[in-house]
């Protein structure tokens, strides 16, 4: 930070390109040959970023404190949705499925669809905020799929709602129903793009469209969290 | 409240939005941090969402998003994974980028890359250096907020606090510059 005042107007002009092309030229050259001249340039020029990005320093300060009054008034706060634990245990489930049918013979669409269907979470967790999805996340959550359909059919218009009518269906079998939903959260690159695409080859698969299914596991992509999953279920499918 | 209003709200820093928003989008964003990138560790997904939402916040309040057309839920998730990638980047030791597809409306988005950068040192500087600004007496406070902070032009601020053209708050912001200076050398 040691930077002469007697430099600051000259500094600052440089930097607000307010020099004219000689007194740059000069600027530049005396920045090249003078290395005491040089440190307390780029003093100055740390100072003055230091300044911008104090703010920034004091916002995300003020993020740390909204957490800790949050924990503090809310010690039980917000379900963390152990989404590991719970891919880890549908995976195991998967293999036990998919070894016993070996011994079996090839499942059926249905069954297939039953191995590979969880219905996901609810992620859409809103803290100390009632909003009008929470009724249907409720009876979601609760296995109400039918009471949740009622309502997340209130909203045709939003993305999330249309994701979680699609996971009521789905649960119900319901898989026309299923697949007009999915289609539909589909339709932007929102946070259930990916799931969305693979139970809607689920939906596929439940209504026996085999090729749809193929199609649509066939389509997701590498950077997918479901591209292994679709892969393997691509690989029962041949 | 819809996008418009959202933003607008933001952008005039009212503190029971920007409270509500953070609140909001947080256990989404943090478990879709677990269920996507695998990060488990509570404090690098806390890590990770502050920054995401430090980025929405001074990208909006420096008026970059008005003409925003995703969802600011949207926008905020494409945030994270740039920010992921800075975040895996930092702790990699190949420093390999991942292959991470970005939302045209990132193109031009400010990472604040320099103000995440460093450490707690770092830090500790700034919030000196932003404490010192804010105990100033006026003019100085209003000068250099609405230079550094507020982005304003020094025609603009002459306007603002009174000095007849500007040359005058030019000089005065020198001034105020150097007294920032001495406070935080002493």
């Amino acid at each position: 930070m040691d930077f002469n005042a007697e430099y600051i107007e000259l500094f600052d002009a440089y930097l607000q390109g307010e020099l004219s092309i000689e007194e740059r030229l000069t600027f530049e050259v005396r920045l090249s040959n003078d290395s005491t001249f040089k440190a307390k340039f780029e003093a100055f020029q740390g100072f003055e970023q230091d300044l911008v990005d104090a703010e920034v320093t004091a916002f995300k300060d003020r993020l740390t404190q909204w957490d800790k009054s949050q924990d503090k008034n809310n010690p039980k706060q917000g379900r963390v949705i152990p989404i590991r634990l719970i891919g880890l245990a549908a995976s195991i489930a998967v293999i036990l499925f998919i070894s016993i049918l070996y011994l079996v013979g090839r499942p059926n669409n249905q069954d297939l669809v039953a191995a590979n269907f969880e219905p996901y979470d609810n992620i859409l967790t809103v803290r100390g905020e009632k909003v009008a999805l929470d009724d249907g996340l409720q009876q979601y959550e609760a296995g109400e799929y039918e009471a949740a359909i009622v309502i997340f059919e209130q909203f045709p218009e939003n993305v999330n709602a249309q994701f979680y009518l699609g996971e009521s269906h789905l649960a119900l079998q319901e898989f026309d129903a299923a697949l007009t939903a999915y289609k539909s959260v589909l339709q932007t690159t929102g946070i259930f793009y990916e799931i969305a695409e693979f139970h809607l080859a689920l939906s596929y698969l439940g209504n026996d469209d085999e090729q749809g299914a193929k199609e649509t596991l066939a389509a997701i992509q590498k950077e997918s969290d479901y591209y292994s999953k679709a892969q393997d279920l691509l690989g029962e499918l041949e | 409240m819809d996008k418009k209003a959202t933003i607008q709200s933001i952008r005039n820093q009212d503190e029971r939005v920007v409270q509500r928003i953070y609140g909001e989008f947080k256990p989404k964003f943090v478990n879709w941090l677990k269920g996507k990138y695998k990060i488990g560790e509570p404090e690098a997904c806390n890590e990770i969402y502050q920054r995401s939402f430090t980025v929405l916040f001074f990208n909006i309040k420096r008026g970059k998003l008005d003409n925003l057309e995703a969802s600011l839920e949207t926008y905020l998730f494409g945030i994270g994974k740039m920010i992921v990638r800075e975040w895996w980047r930092e702790r990699s030791k190949d420093k390999n980028t991942l292959d991470i597809e970005e939302n045209n409306e990132l193109g031009q988005i400010d990472l604040l890359a320099n103000a995440f950068k460093g450490n707690e040192i770092d830090d500790d500087r700034r919030r000196k250096l932003g404490l010192a600004v804010q105990a100033m007496g006026d003019p100085c406070k209003s000068i250099l907020t609405l230079f550094y902070w507020e982005r304003n032009s020094m025609e603009a601020i002459a306007a603002k606090t009174g000095y007849k053209n500007e040359q005058g708050a030019k000089k005065k912001k020198y001034l105020c510059l150097e007294k920032l200076r001495k406070q935080l050398l002493n």
